[in-house]
Formats: C-alpha cells, sequence, structure tokens
C-alpha cells in the first residue's frame, strides 16, 4: 500500500468520524425545553414606531399591547430578547420611581425601562422591574397578558403561569388607574407540573370574569368552568390550586346540605372517633375522617349546601381534576381515551378551557394509559358520625353483601405467647338478596387485655351494613376496632360499634372507609341520594412517576417564548411516530445478538482474507 | 397484563418461523430477514424508552432527533452483515431491506394498535399501512441498495455507510416530524410518493435492460 493510498484512506475514516461526530455529539448533548430558551431582558416601549424600533435592534415584540381601548402610537409594547444573557427569574410592577428596588422578600430588582405600563391610558400604574436572582424563582420563559371580557378565554395558561404583582405581593392591574378594565400580565415558568389539587375555594360574583379575576387575585390557577350557584344573580365558580406534592393533594370532596351543617352546630356534637373533639360547621367528621369545610357561605342550590374537602389518604386517592358534570356512579376509563374525547376536542374546548393547558401532563397520562376514577360529588342531608361509648343497640339492615371479611386479631398483652387470634371469614349472601346482616362478635374474658379488632368489609352491592361488635367482659381492658369498608356501590352504611360490659375500660374506634364510588352517606330510606354536578377525577393508582418529568406546557421549538394555541397542534401525535418498550430481555438479547455478529462477521471476514491470500 | 410488545413478537416470530423449514431458499431467505426486522422492531423499541427517560421525556424532541437514528441503525445492522459477510448481490440486498423494513413496520404498528386500541380506526390502519410501513421499507431498502453499490468501492464504504444511514434518518425524521403536524397528509403521501417513483424507475430500469 503506498503512502497516498493510505493518506486518502485515513482521510476518508476520519470524514466519516466527522460527520458521524457532528450528528451524534448534538443529541448527545440535547437542549431541554427547561434552558432552550429563557427571557433574558425586558423592556417597555410606548407606541408602534418605538416597538418597531426595537424589533431592528433585535427585540421581540409582544402582539398585544398591554393597555386596553388605545391607538397603535400610544400602545405599550412588552419587548423581551431570549438568551442573551443570565436568565430573568421574575418581573413586577412597582410606581417605585427608582431605578431599583428591593422586594417584600428582600430580592433586588431592577427597573426595565422608565416607561410606565399604562403609558398608554396616561400612566401612573408603575413601571416593569426585572430579577435575575434565583431564588426569585426558575427562568421566566414567556409572557401572557390577561384581559377582562371581550379578550379570548386565557385567565390562567398553566402550571407555571403566574400573574406578575406588585412589591407587596399584590396582583399588578396593569391599567389600575382605569376602574373599568381589568388587565393583568402573566409570567410563565417552564417545567412546572403541579398534578394534584392541593385547595379548592369557592368565588362569587355578579360577573363571571369578575370572579374568574378574584380567583387569579386569591392565588388560585384554575377554575371550573360553569356556574355551580343556582342563583341568576351571581355566579359562582369552583376554583382551585394545584401542587406537586402528594402529601398536599386533597382526596375527597363532600357536600352537605346547609341544613345538617346547622343542625350539627347546633347540636355540637361529640365524636369521640373522629380526629377532632369538638366538632363544628368548619370542620367535620365523616367515618372518622376529618373534612374542612371550603367556604363560609352555602352554596345556593335547590337544597343549599356546603363543599368539605379533605386531605386524608385514608378518604381515597389524590384527586387530579375537577369538572362539571352530572354522573351519579363511578365511571373508571382509561384516561387517554376519556382525555382525547373531553380535553382536546372542538367542542369541549371553552369546557375544558383550564385544563387543556395542561397538555404535557394530560398527554403523559394518555400515554401510559392510566386508568382514572370520576367520583360524583354527592350532597349529605345529615352528617354520619360513628357512635361510640354507647350499648349496642338493634339496627335492621336493609343491605346485601356478596363478600363480607371480619378479621379479628387479637392480641393479649400478658400471654404473648398464646396470642389469641380470631379471624372470621364470613362470606353471606342472602337469597332474598336485600337484607344482610353481618356481625362479628368477639368476647374473650382476659384480664388485662388489648385487644384489636379489624373488620374488613367489602361489598358491590346496592346496600350494605355492616356491623362488628366487639364485647368484652373484661377488668381493664383496651378494645380498639378499625372497620374498613370499600365499596363499589352507591350506598354504603358502616357501623362499628364496641360494646364493653366491665369496669375501667378504655374504648378506641376508628372507622376508615375506601370508596372507590362516593363519600359514606346516610340517606333516608326511599330517597334517592343527591349529587352535585361536580365531579372529580382521580388517577386509580396514582399519577405515574414520569410525570415529574414533564418540562411543560412548551417545547424549545417554539418561535416565540409566549404561549400560542398553534404549539398545540404541532404537537399531535395521532399517528404515533415511533414505537416505544416497556422494558423486557429485548435490549438485553439484542445487544448480545448484535456483538456475536460483529464478532463472527471479524472472524468470518479474516477468514475470507486468509483464504484469498 | 405481560408486556403485550413480547407476546406480539411470539407471536409473530413462532408462527413465521415455523413456516421457514418449508419454504423455498430465496423465499426463506427474505422471511428470515423479515423476522429479523421483527427483532429489531422489539430492540429499537426499548432503546427508544431509555432515550426517551434521557431525554426528559420530550416525545415530540425524541421522536423527531433520536429515533430515526436509532432505528435506521439498528435496521441497517442485518442488511451490513448480510452485505459483508455473504453477498453483496444488489438484488438480494434490496429484497432483504426492504423485508427488515416491512417487518420492522409490521410489530410497530402492531404494537402501536394495542396500545391505542380505543382510538384506532381503519383511516387510521390505513395512514399506518401506507405511511409508516412503506417509510421503513423505504428507508431500509435505500441502506441495502447503497451498500450494495459501496461495498464494490471500498474507499466508499464507510463515508458511504454513514452517508446512507444519515439519508434514511432523516427522510424518517421529516416524516415523523411530519405525521405530528397538522399537515399529517404530507407525512402519509411522502412515503406514497416515494414509494410509486421507485416503483417506476425499476420498471423503467428493468424495460431498458430487456
Amino acid at each position: 500500500m503506498n503512502t497516498k493510498h493510505l493518506l486518502r484512506r485515513i482521510l476518508s475514516v476520519l470524514t466519516a468520524f466527522f460527520l458521524a461526530a457532528a450528528t451524534v455529539i448534538p443529541m448527545a448533548v440535547p437542549v431541554y425545553a427547561q434552558n432552550s430558551r429563557f427571557i433574558s431582558e425586558v423592556m417597555l416601549a410606548a407606541g408602534e414606531a418605538a416597538a418597531e424600533n426595537l424589533e431592528k435592534d433585535g427585540w421581540s415584540v409582544m402582539m398585544t399591547g398591554l393597555n386596553r381601548d388605545v391607538s397603535a402610537d400610544r400602545q405599550v409594547y412588552l419587548a423581551y430578547k431570549t438568551n442573551t444573557g443570565d436568565p430573568i427569574t421574575n418581573v413586577m410592577i412597582s410606581n417605585d420611581a427608582g431605578e431599583s428596588l428591593i422586594d417584600h422578600n428582600g430580592i433586588s430588582y431592577d427597573r426595565a425601562s422608565e416607561t410606565d405600563v399604562d403609558e398608554g391610558v396616561g400612566g401612573g400604574a408603575g413601571c416593569l422591574y426585572y430579577t435575575r436572582d434565583k431564588k426569585a424563582g426558575t427562568p421566566l420563559v414567556g409572557f401572557d397578558i390577561l384581559r377582562s371580557k371581550e379578550e379570548p378565554l386565557y385567565p390562567i395558561t398553566n402550571d407555571g403561569a403566574e400573574i406578575v404583582r406588585t412589591e407587596k405581593g399584590a396582583p399588578a392591574d396593569l391599567e389600575r388607574t382605569n376602574e373599568k378594565s381589568v388587565i393583568y400580565l402573566a409570567e410563565i415558568r417552564d417545567g412546572i407540573v403541579r398534578p394534584y389539587i392541593s385547595e379548592i375555594g369557592i368565588v362569587s360574583d355578579t360577573d363571571k370574569w369578575n370572579a374568574v379575576y378574584t380567583a387569579c387575585e386569591r392565588g388560585y390557577h384554575y377554575y371550573v368552568d360553569g356556574d355551580i350557584d343556582g342563583s341568576d344573580d351571581t355566579y359562582t365558580l369552583l376554583v382551585y390550586k394545584r401542587t406537586a406534592d402528594v402529601n398536599q393533594a386533597v382526596t375527597n370532596i363532600t357536600a352537605v346540605s346547609a341544613d345538617a351543617v346547622k343542625e350539627m352546630e347546633e347540636r355540637q356534637i361529640l365524636d369521640e372517633a373522629a380526629f377532632s373533639n369538638n366538632l363544628t360547621g368548619d370542620t367535620i367528621g365523616i367515618s372518622g375522617i376529618e373534612y374542612v369545610r371550603v367556604s363560609k357561605n352555602p352554596i345556593q342550590a335547590q337544597k343549599p349546601y356546603y363543599l368539605y374537602q379533605t386531605k386524608n389518604t385514608s378518604a381515597g386517592n389524590p384527586v387530579s381534576m375537577l369538572y362539571k358534570e352530572q354522573l351519579e356512579e363511578a365511571q373508571n376509563f382509561i384516561f387517554g381515551t376519556w382525555a382525547q374525547e373531553y380535553f382536546f376536542s372542538e367542542d369541549a374546548a371553552t369546557n375544558a378551557a383550564a385544563f387543556s393547558a395542561n397538555e404535557d401532563l394530560y398527554a403523559q397520562l394518555c400515554e401510559d394509559l392510566t386508568v382514572c376514577t370520576k367520583l360524583p360529588v354527592q350532597v349529605l342531608d345529615s352528617i354520619p358520625s360513628v357512635k361510640t361509648a354507647e350499648p349496642v343497640t338493634e339496627e335492621t339492615t336493609t343491605q346485601k353483601a356478596e363478600e363480607t371479611i371480619v378479621e379479628a386479631p387479637t392480641d393479649s398483652v400478658e400471654e404473648m405467647d398464646s396470642i389469641e387470634e380470631t379471624d372470621a371469614v364470613e362470606e353471606t349472601e342472602e337469597a332474598s338478596g336485600e337484607e344482610t346482616e353481618t356481625e362479628a362478635v368477639a368476647e374473650e374474658i382476659t384480664e388485662e387485655t388489648t385487644e384489636e379488632t379489624t373488620v374488613e368489609t367489602e361489598t358491590t352491592t346496592e346496600e350494605t351494613k355492616t356491623e362488628a361488635a366487639a364485647e368484652e367482659i373484661t377488668e381493664e381492658t383496651t378494645e380498639e376496632t378499625t372497620v374498613e369498608t370499600e365499596t363499589t356501590t352507591e350506598e354504603t352504611e358502616t357501623e362499628a360499634a364496641a360494646e364493653e360490659i366491665t369496669e375501667e375500660t378504655t374504648e378506641e374506634t376508628t372507622v376508615e372507609t375506601e370508596t372507590t364510588t362516593e363519600a359514606t352517606t346516610q340517606t333516608p330510606a326511599g330517597e334517592e341520594p343527591a349529587y352535585i354536578n361536580i365531579l372529580m377525577l382521580t388517577p386509580r393508582d396514582g399519577l405515574p412517576q414520569s410525570v415529574a418529568q414533564i418540562t411543560g406546557l412548551r417545547d424549545h421549538l417554539s418561535e416565540t417564548p409566549i404561549t400560542e394555541s398553534d404549539a398545540r397542534s404541532e404537537r399531535n401525535n395521532e399517528l404515533y411516530a415511533s414505537v416505544f418498550g416497556k422494558g423486557g430481555p429485548a435490549l438485553v438479547i439484542g445487544s448480545i445478538v448484535i456483538a456475536a455478529g460483529v464478532v463472527s462477521a471479524i472472524v468470518i471476514r479474516k477468514k475470507k482474507l486468509k483464504g484469498a491470500k | 397484563m405481560d408486556n403485550l410488545s413480547y407476546v406480539i413478537y411470539v407471536c409473530l416470530t413462532v408462527s413465521i418461523g415455523l413456516m421457514l423449514p418449508l419454504m423455498e431458499k430465496k423465499t426463506r431467505r427474505v422471511m428470515v430477514f423479515m423476522l429479523l426486522g421483527v427483532s429489531a422492531c422489539l430492540f429499537v423499541s426499548e432503546i427508544n424508552s431509555i432515550l426517551l427517560s434521557g431525554f426528559g421525556g420530550d416525545y415530540y424532541y425524541v421522536t423527531t432527533n433520536i429515533t430515526p437514528l436509532t432505528e435506521e441503525i439498528v435496521k441497517a445492522l442485518p442488511i451490513l452483515y448480510y452485505a459483508v459477510v455473504i453477498s453483496d448481490d444488489r438484488r438480494a440486498l434490496t429484497m432483504n431491506a426492504f423485508a427488515v423494513g416491512v417487518g420492522f413496520a409490521v410489530l410497530e404498528n402492531l404494537v402501536l394498535l394495542v396500545q391505542n386500541i380505543d382510538s384506532v380506526s381503519v383511516l387510521w390502519a390505513l395512514a399506518r399501512g401506507f405511511g409508516s410501513g412503506l417509510v421503513h421499507g423505504i428507508c431500509t431498502v435505500a441502506v441495502g441498495f447503497g451498500i450494495s453499490y459501496i461495498k464494490k468501492r471500498r474507499k466508499l464504504f464507510y463515508c458511504g455507510t454513514f452517508a446512507l444511514l444519515a439519508t434514511a434518518a432523516s427522510y424518517h425524521a421529516v416524516f415523523n416530524i411530519l405525521v405530528q403536524s397538522k399537515y399529517q397528509y404530507l407525512g402519509i403521501l411522502l412515503p406514497v410518493i416515494t414509494y410509486i417513483s421507485i416503483i417506476l424507475l425499476a420498471k423503467n430500469r428493468l424495460k431498458k435492460r430487456s
């Protein structure tokens, strides 16, 4: 082989390597949405000419002006640059005249320009200030202008959107001086996904949009579109906040009729089984779970009611969404199908405007085919409470139990070696199908005995009533009774009664009820349970872990950081571009096969070359 | 439920594999390459899922920038092996390459079908069949056809192979971008038009030869 030949060969190898590296390296160092585009400079321009000049200087100018009803030559435009320096992490509006200021959190802000945000309508609302301090948050990737009434509905864009505030922390109305108009500026951060509802609230106003803006002011980022109030003169919105922390998630919502709350407040029911000893209307105990009232005033309906929420994990799975729809029974569904039909169809776009912005989250849920449960919120006419420290009374039941499991493990403190465990499995199914009574009675006559009784009842029929009574004739006895009831039916009633005919006896009863349908309730015989037209959506097995990795609404390919509806259609993937595995041996086996193939190819080639020589 | 990709894979490969001994040599070779394409799809799906998580779950980015490359590389491996070790006959390579691509597309379509069973339709099947099915076939044919040339010109082998893979990956990526955009129909038309052009060219060449 001569030198020329060798050089050519080396050159061809080097060229191939260079081309391969040029393709692979950018892929190995991906540009993530979080850090691909961020706002690094902001500026306000008064008048269209000034905005055009800024554009010539390389600024991007928002199409929508900050002021309403002003001509283009007086309009104030927000201009920004991306990736020209350190990211801006927060902006605020202040009428402090200084070049810089320090907000209530001690973060220093610099003035973006001397132009007032409401220059077009006379000025006075203040200037735009910005900070690059990392303590203020993650980099901003976009802005949105929220206008009332005529403007398209975009009050709250996504989990990463927040209304720009003043240095005191109040939402900044860009046209503070104009009483007729409310304009907010929203700043958008990327990579923020809050899959769970952390707090719900009620906002009422005579006007829908005023109610929406009140919700914004109070820090609620989402609302359920539609008036949940029956009265004509007010518009009542159910609003909520979201969180990424599953421990802060609301797990159940229930409605209690105003009459029942009033009655309870009067009686001041003492419920020893609940967490709260002295229950009032603000906090109630349902099946041993503490519920907190959402609003002070009842929601007006045919039968006025209060909404209560709980974060107790025993009450159910974390609630991910709320929406307005009448439904009287729980429905399980694969999220993908439902979400596509409801959230992203043209018809449902307005109904679910507040949700649709979280497209990535829903896309992920769709992709994972997460099984979710729609739970109707039922109105309770009375507060079901656990009656304790009372003698067991015989109560007739009208329930049918397909499966009842009663477990009564008993531990004796003194006789540890001879632990008395009672497991009673009872499956009761009466031919009449209407009435079932299950009683598990564990009697123990021991001295200084601690007894724990667990009664688990699972029913799949219409009405179930399980009574687990534990009687102990003993001295210095402690008894704990836990009743767990899981139902997939419309009506369940669980009563756990513990009776002791004893001296110096302590009894603790805990009743935990997990339902996949609705809250435990007591409805008078012959009366249909009432539901409000609010549904909770809860993933059956919790949200997938990968949700946390979702990068947010926007992707780095967007031309502008400002949220645009077009970006969504670009992400439409009905035809599914590639196939993704779920973990399996193919990777290992395939790698081994490829390695074996490469080795065998080399060996065979060598043999061939040798043969040729 | 078991991993359905594997269930489908077993169903496909076992039934076709049992048929292999009864086939003629040429047909058998094509079917073997088809099975290799099916296997390549399963292998690539696992790689893709790892890459997806590695790239922060950005589905769009991964399917338009990463998966075309991985898929084309893995699909090309059996063709490269055949060309290097067994034969660089152009007809055989082209036929084998198309078989790999079709095998790949078959498993991919089936997996997507069962994963999205609630939302699929006949139109979806047509789009997948003509779109994705042809794209995989065409891309692999391009690689196979090209290898038959560059194999005979050894100086071109490395950079030529890279160029072929780059071309196939780019074409595939364009398809993936189009089918995820609002111009989905263009995504489906792209491989159909390419396929018709290839068929017409091949027929013309055959005519000239005869």
